[in-house]
């Protein structure tokens, strides 16, 4: 294996599903899952479990690997408020930095604006990368240099939201009488009852994605349904221009010019 | 309490080693890496940057890794000379000289002054009075005249030896007690096969250190030695707690005249409870190299205690009790340790064992085409890597 290799940090799960959903269906990635085929760099990020003393059941993060023929991409899905703690730790175990092609961080804005969270990554971050970008525009920001930087804040770089505000979106498009009668089944909760219960900023987006899962996969979680259904989709990309902006984030990014449609198709 | 005598170390030139550098040494320092990364050499230079004038030092840790070997061993000066870094290994002219560039800065405490030492040496030849001849001269002073002149006429008894010229450069940090200036500069002239270990022994700048190498504890030498001393006595209970790790029945250790002996040489003996007094070299290697381990750690009260694969004859369930006992004892008598291990397991042990930042610093080595690079961890990092993120450190 001698693929250029990207490092991605995203806050949790559901944004690592999103992503990877994104390389694949989009970008044309296929899913590394045999550890004879990854990449050196990689070969580290798969945990060795510690003594398990007191912690029996606690699962360590492992990264998604995805390649194409030349690319090698690690989303690395930190504990929401650790991953700058964590990847920090991770980046310090590199022994050489210009190994990464690149680093990049995707993240929310659920608590402030994404410029906001764009410079507190950028100040957390400096250690290890001085020049990593903070500026954002709609498709985020990238830099050029050894290792290329980037930085995109769901769910559009200048709205505050979180990346289910985008999957509703996404929603709208792929499953529009689905979401119509789950925002129908949310509204039904009263201001009241929903502070009982504890609601958070954009938990109603989540919940009217959730709802809608619930649909598409019962019993089965969120990433399951962003893996496995069409919230992600070249339809949904041709009409959601928040998708599109992210696809050309990734591509200087990745630095990719051209997206190829068969290798797509290959990808699942 | 203080973090140790050395702050940190640069080995500009040494072996392999090129400008690897170990910043901000803790207390325990653990050196991990692939196989040939350097770490058995780290612990080499420590002990030739830790005896700068002492050549008889240099010359045991130069065959140091040989002791196995006892029939074919490397002759003294050559094992010298590749401690030394060369231009080129290729080119038999280019062995002929090398270089020994080691600097570090100490404990504004300690009492070892020494910042840099550097170090050269030239191949030379001189022509000796065969060992055959001195023989006969000393052997048979009634040798008549005119044979003593045949002998000295001869060319067949005089003999081709190789020799080396040594030149140790020493720069002091603090204002020195042996010499007047700063700088101390001493040569050496060696020849094979000659009983250099006295000779060459220079009084000079120095810090107490011991080794202890994956077999050592298979050799008697020096043993008995360390466990009559004083120092061990202070400490006996707590080494029989440590031997206990390995076998529950050991209650007592003695030295002892073997009973049917008709020599006089002395035995370690270990009172078992269900075998009675038995010879250390009768248990496994568990047991003597602990042993060995707390006899070395008590000879180098204040100093620094060399450990390569530390790991090594230590069943991974008496890791995490024996470590403990190890940072424990480091620490009452102020011994800085340097170890190094290919083992996962000793790593999670030693961080299970020890609580600070400076308690333990993990150090790996990463050979580069031009430099050996090094990552550095100290003990809340290396918990969280190890702990929270389940990151693999040795490599």
């Amino acid at each position: 294996m001698n693929h250029k290799c990207i490092l991605i940090g995203v806050e949790g799960n559901h944004d690592q599903a999103f992503l990877e959903k994104v390389l694949r269906e989009l970008f044309g990635f296929s899913k590394c899952e045999d550890q004879k085929n990854l990449d050196t760099l990689w070969r580290k990020f798969i945990p060795v479990y510690p003594p398990k003393t007191g912690r029996l059941h606690i699962r360590l993060d492992m990264p998604s690997i995805l390649y194409t023929d030349t690319l090698s991409v690690a989303i690395y899905a930190g504990e929401g408020s650790k991953l700058v703690a964590n990847l920090k730790d991770k980046l310090s175990d590199i022994d050489d930095l210009n190994s990464l092609s690149a680093f990049a961080i995707v993240a929310d804005a659920d608590k402030q604006k994404p410029a906001e969270v764009a410079k507190k990554y950028r100040d957390e971050l400096r250690e290890y990368f001085p020049d990593f970008p903070f500026e954002i525009s709609e498709t985020g920001a990238v830099t050029e240099g050894a290792p290329r930087l980037g930085v995109y804040i769901l769910p559009n770089n200048s709205d505050q939201g979180v990346l289910d505000t985008l999957l509703c979106a996404c929603g709208e498009v792929a499953y529009p009488v689905y979401m119509k009668r789950a925002k129908s089944y949310i509204a039904q909760f009263s201001d009241e009852e929903v502070k009982q219960i504890g609601w958070k900023p954009f938990d109603k987006e989540k919940a009217t994605v959730a709802t809608v899962v619930s649909i598409l996969k019962p019993g089965k979680t969120n990433t399951v349904s962003i893996a496995d259904n069409a919230w992600i989709s070249t339809q949904t990309e041709q009409q959601i221009s928040s998708l599109q902006n992210l696809i050309i984030f990734l591509r200087k990014l990745l630095s990719i010019e051209f997206i190829s449609v068969s290798a797509s198709e290959d990808g699942d | 309490m203080s973090i140790g005598n050395l702050k940190s170390i640069t080995i500009h030139q040494f072996r392999g080693l090129r400008d690897l550098e170990l910043k901000d040494l803790g207390h325990i320092n653990l050196i991990v890496g692939i196989n040939n990364s350097g770490k058995t050499s780290v612990l080499e230079a420590l002990s030739i940057y830790c005896h700068p004038l002492d050549v008889s030092v240099w010359l045991t840790i130069a065959r140091q890794r040989e002791q196995e070997y006892r029939f074919h061993r490397t002759p003294s000066l050559d094992a010298l000379q590749w401690l030394f870094a060369h231009n080129s290994l290729l080119d038999r002219e280019k062995l002929k000289t090398g270089t020994i560039s080691i600097s570090g800065s100490n404990s504004s405490s300690g009492s070892f002054p020494v910042s840099q030492i550097k170090a050269t040496y030239e191949e030379i030849e001189g022509m000796f009075v065969s060992e055959k001849r001195r023989k006969l001269v000393a052997g048979d002073e009634l040798i008549a005249e005119s044979e003593d002149e045949q002998i000295g006429e001869s060319e067949d008894l005089l003999e081709l030896k190789k020799g080396l010229n040594l030149r140790v450069e020493l720069e002091t940090a603090q204002l020195s007690l042996f010499h007047d200036e700063d700088n101390i500069v001493e040569d050496f002239q060696l020849w094979e096969h000659d009983f250099f270990s006295r000779a060459s022994r220079r009084k000079g700048p120095s810090l107490l250190t011991s080794s202890v190498t994956p077999a050592s504890h298979r050799s008697d030498i020096g043993q008995l030695r360390l466990l009559s001393d004083a120092s061990f006595h202070n400490f006996k209970a707590d080494v029989l707690d440590l031997l206990r790790q390995m076998d529950h029945n050991i209650s007592d250790i003695e030295i002892l005249l073997p009973p049917d002996s008709i020599s006089s040489r002395f035995n370690i003996y270990i009172q078992h409870e269900k075998l009675g007094l038995v010879p250390v070299s009768t248990f496994g290697d568990g047991v003597r190299r602990l042993l060995h381990i707390a006899l070395k750690l008590a000879s180098v009260r204040g100093g620094i205690l060399l450990i390569d694969e530390l790991e090594s004859t230590i069943h991974t369930e008496a890791l995490q009790n024996s470590f403990s006992w190890l940072v424990k004892w480091c620490k009452e008598m102020d011994v800085q340790l340097f170890a190094t291990t290919h083992s996962l397991e000793a790593v999670d042990a030693l961080l299970e064992v020890t609580e600070h930042e400076s308690d333990l610093v993990l150090y790996r080595l990463v050979p580069k085409e031009m430099q050996t690079q090094v990552v550095r961890h100290d003990w809340n990092r290396l918990k969280r890597l190890r702990e929270e993120l389940g990151q693999e450190v040795r490599w």
